[in-house]
């Protein structure tokens, strides 16, 4: 910094300054012309008031000089006001210094401790450093997240950049220090006098940012000064060293709505004792927002120890799970905040089955147990309907098949006239026959065991080539599958009111796997949870369109974007853990977002930050206190011009 | 103006008239007025009977003198007592009792309106109780209103019942124009026929001077009646500071830095005024009041009228 010092203007610009001067003194000296134009004063007899006219005279001189002291006073306060709101300041003639400030945002900085967030201490600080900015000064504040923001351009606009610096908020991301010094590099290339000035708690991942600080070092032009200002406060309790490391849902293909969650829990210590943990699971609805808790369990973690929770049938669950961690003390929650994931569960679609039946109440019955199976039954005589299913059922009878009514499962043998309709012939008659053998491992058979299954009458069924057959008794084939040009189909060699099947237990099962066999649902490969600091691509329906809504995290002081749509997919840059509603209002679906890390909040102060903690600052804050705010003193002296002027007139020394 | 008082906010100043603006001649008045008597120090002559003695010997009760008899004269005036004593024919002459011709000269210059029409006011007040009372004892009562010229008269009036008509004239007129005593009064005493009492009532601000028109007046066998109606404010600046004084007569200007010793200065110029019209008047044995509009109606005519010996 050079000796040498100019004065400039911080507030309005020149030409602003000039333009607002020339209009004001114009103003003035037009008041000023019309305040000297004498007032017309009407009296009844102008020879009586000629007896003053001689101190006239005697005044006229002394009248001009206190016309013009009233007009340079009233220009002198017109010039002290235009001072004072140009900020007229003396500043040192060099180019000014550039400084970046690098925020930390990561989830860490959300911490409380002694009476305010970490966050809240590093934007005191910021403005601290704001305030001692010069007029030349310029100043650039990155918000550090998984990526780095800018909050502001490169300015020396200080009312712009604590605006930013007030709306800085923590993110459920790790402070990613790399590509943020590297952002600081490039920013400072060329810059005079560059600082960079890191304001953060020292946790996160460190990545390679040694490597990006001395690689910024060397790459400036003019040596990079570099601050670290550590907000932590040493004396304040740690947090419980027990983590939510994971939390998903997952649904088993070959078994139809069924779902199994899983969680991981971590004792981060490797020493010491161990801890007690409880695991909650809440089922979220969010269009009552509203949860009931589901699960509720209770761990012990050794030190070190990664305990998986595997949950299966949760029963009640829809919508969106949300898990609770807490630690326990002494079998009771201890007064440290949850940790909270959300995982979405998968869907489950509703199966529409057609019942083409003359009257069957065991179908009827064993369908209904199957809550994701919406039947309807119709006489045989109006076979095809209007409208079109997943499954249909043909309960002995074997009219025309259509493929608008979907996969078919045949119950009993045709009439000889309605042979051409079957997917099949029949070979001969059996009587009192059963499963000697079938696909065990089909899963058409899953936890379901036909083999004590008594059957009166059955037809011997005939596969065609590329068939399959499922089950069958010693003198033929009882359970056949198939493809069609009319869709897959499924065909039971005997009527079930010729069996004791349907007093079995599995039967019900059994019509569920057949019924999922021949519909199989949808198996999403979509992820239950999103991670914070990625790009999240969601599917989004319809696919067609070119940007989606996006609204969340619920119950976190929601924000809404419009999430670009590339392939049926909408982008979004998450940073912010929670559920997210996509879509338009109506057709929304959930989406969940968790911020798992093993670094942030647990991970030592990188050691370059405690070198550059115990180093001298560079950027010195001290200026704050020598600065002279001229424009108060300025506008003082134009309030105290104007009493003097007020004063003066009212003893007639000025006009 | 000091810059501050750019941004104050000046209340606005109300005249007088707008303060108060009763009605000119309301019952109130006309009551006082009927306790008011006018008496004449002298006599003067007249058409009608009326209860002032006159000058003119006649039919009246009271014995004035002898004359000589002359041919065609009432044989019945003849005093036969003197005749038995004198031997010579003398004729009993009595004095007859005539009405008065009061004649009201009103100034209705521009000059009087100033200062919210105080001074006008005041005029027009005094001249219509001095008329009402007039009217009471029987006089003869004539109005005359003078700018420049004679613009307005009244023909003579008499009983109490035409003061409404008195009311009527004087409230339809303005204060406007300029001052020209002497023309004006020309006009009048040519107008004139009947001489008596000619009361003047003005301020005095002509610029010609009112000393020749006073004598012409008396001159012309008038006896003369100055109420100088006057007020303070005609001398006293509403603000101070550099102004341009203009005449709101002729409009002529004159630029004067008002200050408190050019105050004074007026003030006393103010005074000087009226003791000079005062030593004039007595000089020439003309009544003189000098009237200020800051005192009521009662105070003026009970008071001032009085002590000069014009009321009873």
């Amino acid at each position: 910094m050079s000796g040498a010092f100019s004065w400039s203007w911080a507030g309005l610009s020149w030409s602003g300054a000039a333009l607002g001067a020339a209009l004001l003194c114009g103003l003035v000296v037009v008041l000023y012309l019309l305040q000297v134009e004498r007032r017309i004063l009407p009296v009844a007899f102008l020879e009586l008031w000629k007896q003053g006219q001689g101190s006239a005279q005697a005044t006229r001189l002394r009248s001009r000089v206190r016309h013009l002291l009233s007009l340079l006073l009233q220009l002198l306060i017109l010039v002290l006001l235009l001072l004072a709101l140009g900020d007229f300041r003396r500043t040192s003639e060099d180019p000014g210094r550039s400084l970046v400030v690098l925020l930390d945002v990561s989830a860490s900085m959300a911490r409380e401790e002694a009476g305010a967030t970490r966050l809240q201490r590093a934007q005191a600080e910021v403005r601290r450093v704001l305030t001692s900015l010069r007029a030349e000064d310029q100043m650039l504040l990155v918000a550090v997240g998984a990526r780095p923001r800018p909050l502001t351009s490169f300015t020396a606009d200080r009312a712009k950049m604590g605006a930013a610096l007030d709306q800085a908020q923590t993110l459920d991301t790790e402070a990613q220090w790399e590509p943020a010094l590297q952002l600081a590099q490039s920013v400072l290339q060329g810059q005079p006098e560059p600082y960079l000035l890191i304001v953060s708690d020292g946790e996160g991942s460190p990545g390679a940012w040694e490597e990006a600080l001395r690689g910024a070092q060397l790459r400036a032009s003019t040596p990079l000064r570099v601050d670290y200002h550590d907000v932590r406060q040493v004396e304040a309790a740690e947090p419980a060293p027990l983590l939510l490391s994971a939390f998903a849902v997952r649904d088993y293909p070959l078994e139809r709505g069924r779902f199994e969650v899983l969680a991981e829990l971590r004792h981060l210590e490797e020493t010491g004792a161990a801890l007690g943990a409880q695991l909650s699971v809440f089922s979220w609805d969010l269009a009552r927002s509203a949860s009931k808790l589901l699960e509720l369990q209770r761990f012990t973690l050794g030190p070190g120890e990664i305990l998986p929770v595997v949950l299966r049938d949760l029963a009640g669950a829809e919508g969106v799970l949300e898990a609770r961690l807490e630690l326990l003390e002494e079998g009771r929650a201890a007064p440290h905040a949850p940790q909270v994931a959300w995982a979405v569960l998968p869907s489950r679609p509703v199966t529409r089955v057609l019942l083409v039946t003359e009257g069957n109440p065991f179908l009827e019955a064993a369908l209904l147990v199957d809550e994701r199976v919406q039947f309807q039954v119709l006489p045989p005589a109006l076979y095809p309907p209007a409208e079109s299913f997943d499954v249909v059922l043909f309960d002995g009878v074997f009219p025309p098949r259509v493929s608008a009514t979907g996969a078919a499962l045949y119950l009993g043998a045709p009439e000889e006239k309605n042979q051409a309709h079957a997917p099949l012939t029949w070979s001969r008659q059996l009587t009192q026959v059963g499963f000697d053998q079938w696909e065990r491992k089909h899963p058409l058979f899953h936890q379901l065991d036909p083999y004590d299954v008594q059957v009166l009458q059955a037809v011997a069924l005939t596969p065609q080539p590329g068939d399959q057959v499922l089950g069958k008794s010693d003198e033929g084939a009882l359970l056949v599958t198939g493809e069609r040009p009319e869709g897959r189909f499924l065909a039971l060699g005997f009527d079930l009111r010729q069996s004791d099947f349907v007093l079995r237990a599995e039967f019900p099962l059994f019509l569920s796997h057949a019924v999922a066999f021949l519909a199989p649902p949808v198996v999403t490969s979509e992820l239950s949870a999103w991670s914070t600091g990625t790009l999240w691509r969601f599917p989004v329906e319809p696919a067609e369109q070119k940007q989606v809504q996006l609204r969340g995290p619920e119950g976190q002081n929601p924000s809404s974007w419009w999430a670009p749509v590339e392939a049926g997919r909408g982008l979004f840059w998450g940073e912010r853990a929670g559920i997210y509603q996509v879509g338009e209002e109506g057709s929304q679906q959930a989406l969940a977002a968790n911020f798992f890390s093993l670094t942030e909040g647990r991970s030592p102060v990188l050691p370059l930050w405690q070198e550059l903690q115990e180093r001298e600052k560079h950027w010195v804050v001290r200026e704050v206190q020598e600065r002279q705010p001229w424009w108060v003193w300025l506008l003082l002296a134009a309030a105290s011009l104007s009493l003097v002027e007020w004063w003066t007139y009212h003893r007639r020394w000025t006009v | 103006m000091g810059f501050l008082d750019l941004f104050k906010k000046r209340p606005r100043q109300r005249t007088p008239a707008q303060q108060e603006d009763p009605l000119l001649f309301d019952e109130e008045f006309v009551r006082k007025l009927d306790s008011l008597v006018l008496v004449s120090r002298r006599a003067f002559s007249g058409h009608r009977r009326g209860e002032r003695r006159s000058k003119k010997r006649g039919a009246g009760m009271e014995f004035a003198d002898h004359r000589p008899y002359t041919p065609g004269d009432d044989i019945r005036a003849l005093d036969v007592g003197t005749y038995q004593r004198l031997g010579k024919l003398l004729v009993r002459l009595y004095e007859e009792e005539e009405d008065r011709s009061v004649s009201f000269i009103l100034d209705c210059s521009a000059s009087m309106g100033t200062g919210g029409q105080r001074k006008f006011r005041a005029a027009q007040r005094l001249t219509a109780a001095l008329a009402y009372l007039s009217l009471a004892q029987l006089d003869r009562v004539s109005l005359s209103v003078v700018r420049d010229s004679l613009v307005h008269s009244l023909p003579a009036l008499r009983g109490k019942q035409r003061i409404f008509r008195i009311f009527r004239f004087l409230q339809e007129l303005r204060p406007e124009g300029k001052t020209d005593f002497h023309t004006a009064l020309r006009t009048f005493v040519a107008q004139q026929k009947r001489r008596g009492p000619a009361v003047l009532v003005t301020d005095l601000f002509d610029p010609q001077g009112f000393e020749d028109a006073l004598n012409l007046l008396r001159f012309h066998r008038f006896e003369v009646v100055v109420l100088h109606i006057w007020d303070p404010l005609d001398a006293q600046p509403a603000q101070l500071g550099e102004v341009r004084v203009q005449d709101v007569e002729t409009e002529a200007t004159v630029e004067l830095i008002l200050t408190e010793r050019v105050a004074e200065q007026l003030r006393a110029g103010l005074r000087e005024t009226e003791q000079r019209a005062r030593q004039f008047c007595v000089a020439r044995a003309i009544p003189y009041f000098a009237l200020s509009v800051e005192l009521s109606l009662e105070e003026t005519l009970t008071g001032i009228l009085r002590q000069g010996g014009l009321l009873r």
